[in-house]
């Protein structure tokens, strides 16, 4: 079944290289008001790197398009391929998520897939599907950094090491729970959590206001009791320490680390202000903050934390 | 065993045994000491092994390969043999210093000990932080490099049987000593090419171990911060930091840094008496400044 394809120009922006392509898309024909929808482009990047035939249309998310019940806005070969490469680059940097620092030339090749992803994004009035962004979530890239002194401060450098980022989004009572699982390295014996409770309010069919509700660093409560009661049970003799004095000061020197720097962790991870949902399907989801940053999500299962 | 043999065999300067004898001799005209006693010869060779025990653990902190142009302990035979042969050195040592039965040595010894482990914490707990003061650089390089230096001096004045004042002094020409010879290393890190140093250089910048030069620079130039501040993430920002230092004459007045604490090493040796051994102290001081000329 053919379509209607409509050529539009793009304006070249002054970021990245070839201004101009000639762009198709296929739309069905319920698209209204398609002049209104290239009110805002996005440039696009396209490079050899990517599959040099993968033209599209790049247009504001809620521009008018309304999301058809079967017929597919996009190609679904060229989501799952844009999906992949994404995946693919991010996985180059292990665990770093971002976080200790990417060449600026990755980053951009990131952002310019993002920016791809974005413009073909399944759900472009989020907020009105917001269970599509409820549930479990793992953070697998993020442009937040924390480098150099922050980063010594923190113990990040030497001493802990973060194990997984996830967000709990809890759409009944307007919440997001995000939750960061480090270990002393070394020391199986710490682990222990940061948890920023947040709230979230729907300001448009695409972005939420957020506003921080909390900031608590934790010990793990579940491993806490078995292993350092295993070790102390066995130096109790020797120094007369007794369990809960001693746990008491495992704890105090893991907490003493984060806790210091409390107010660093407060800027790091400030979630105040609001959050553009650009693009969400069943496995991922990509946000942008008023700061500026980038956080892509993969979905995750429910687990405990 | 063949462990040790490899880093004491490998040579070095073997500047802090040089300095025992060479304050021991100086001190020893003082009280009509005629030679050197067995004291001094251990405390020299209790010196050195502390000093190269310090030297093996190092190497397996910092992952370095090469030593005295020799492959390290730890490149050679492990970091479990290199830890042990550390231990066994630091573990020996303090046994000969016991035996030496002179308490305000052992004191002064065993406080070496101690804070090579505080210089180490200080700096592991400061990299990449631009706002380290210059007073935190010079405790650090104290913890790490003066204190055995001076501790070496102060003790052959003791064993020279020397008054305090006497031993007070050798104490300050070992502390301004070593600053100095800490703040040349330092500079040499970034004037030197890498196969003069044997490794690349501005090593300690990119770990984020920020001395002298850098401190200094930092004074005059924010986008140097931001570099650093970035932990180097992009290339070639490594080799622009250490222009930005180079151009802010950050090496200058570390230059001046070193020279200032090399004329207060110099003061302190006035109370000796004339002789080749007072020159061979100031030629030591001397010697370090050459380096950087």
């Amino acid at each position: 079944m053919s379509a209607p394809i409509f050529n539009k120009l793009i304006h070249p922006q002054p970021i990245h290289a070839p201004p101009l392509l000639t762009p198709i898309s296929r739309i069905n024909g319920k698209m209204k008001a398609s002049c209104r929808a290239v009110s805002t482009i996005y440039p696009m990047a396209i490079t050899t790197r990517f599959n040099p035939y993968l033209i599209t249309k790049v247009a504001e998310p809620n521009a008018g398009l309304i999301g058809g019940e079967d017929d597919v806005l996009q190609d679904p070969n060229t989501l799952s391929h844009l999906k992949a490469e994404l995946l693919q680059q991010l996985k180059g940097m292990g665990t770093n998520r971002g976080i200790f620092g990417v060449l600026s030339s990755k980053k951009s090749d990131i952002e310019a897939l993002v920016k791809l992803l974005e413009s073909h994004n399944p759900t472009p009035d989020p907020t009105l599907n917001l269970e599509k962004a409820g549930g479990w979530w793992k953070l697998v890239y993020s442009t937040i950094t924390i480098l150099g002194s922050k980063r010594t401060k923190l113990g990040l450098k030497d001493f802990i090491t973060l194990g997984e980022f996830f967000q709990i989004i809890d759409i009944e009572k307007s919440k997001a729970v995000n939750v960061i699982k480090f270990n002393a390295r070394g020391l199986k014996l710490l682990n222990g959590k940061l948890t920023i409770e947040a709230s979230f309010k729907i300001a448009s069919k695409s972005r939420v206001d957020v506003s921080h509700d909390n900031l608590t660093i934790t010990p793990d409560p579940l491993h806490q009791n078995r292993s350092l009661a295993a070790l102390f049970n066995a130096t109790k003799g020797i120094c007369g320490a007794s369990t809960s004095a001693a746990k008491k000061a495992a704890n105090e020197n893991l907490l003493n680390v984060f806790s210091k720097n409390y107010d660093v962790l407060l800027v790091i991870f400030n979630l105040e202000g609001w959050l553009e949902i650009t693009y969400v399907d069943d496995k991922m989801r990509i946000g942008r903050d008023d700061k500026g940053n980038i956080f892509i999500l993969e979905r995750s299962e429910e687990g405990t934390v | 065993m063949s462990a040790a043999e490899q880093i004491f065999g490998a040579g070095g300067k073997r500047m802090r045994p040089a300095l025992v004898f060479l304050v021991s001799r100086a001190t020893a005209e003082l009280v009509g000491l005629k030679d050197l006693t067995t004291k001094h010869r251990r405390l020299a060779e209790i010196i050195e092994m502390i000093h190269t025990a310090s030297l093996i653990h190092d190497d397996v902190l910092d992952e370095s390969d090469m030593r005295r142009g020799k492959e390290t302990v730890h490149q050679l035979y492990g970091t479990r043999v290199a830890v042990l042969a550390g231990d066994f050195m630091f573990a020996q040592s303090s046994w000969y210093l016991a035996n030496l039965e002179n308490l305000e040595v052992i004191k002064l010894i065993s406080q070496v000990i101690k804070d090579f482990a505080s210089g180490e914490i200080k700096q592991a707990s400061s990299l990449f932080d631009c706002d380290v003061k210059l007073e935190d650089y010079l405790l650090k390089s104290y913890y790490k490099t003066a204190s055995l230096i001076a501790a070496s001096t102060k003790g052959a004045a003791i064993f020279s049987g020397a008054d305090r004042s006497v031993t007070e002094q050798m104490y300050e020409y070992g502390k301004n000593l070593g600053l100095s010879f800490q703040v040349v290393d330092d500079i040499l890190d970034f004037t030197q090419s890498a196969e003069q140093l044997g490794k690349p250089a501005g090593s300690d910048l990119a770990k984020g171990n920020l001395t002298a030069p850098v401190i200094f620079a930092l004074e005059k130039e924010t986008k140097l911060r931001e570099i650093i501040e970035s932990e180097f993430c992009e290339t070639g920002s490594l080799d622009e930091a250490i222009e930005l230092v180079k151009q802010c004459g950050g090496i200058e007045r570390a230059q001046e840094l070193a020279k200032e604490k090399a004329d207060i090493a110099i003061k302190s040796l006035q109370c000796l008496p004339q002789s080749n051994f007072r020159l061979g102290l100031e030629d030591m001081v001397m010697f370090n400044l050459e380096r950087i000329d």
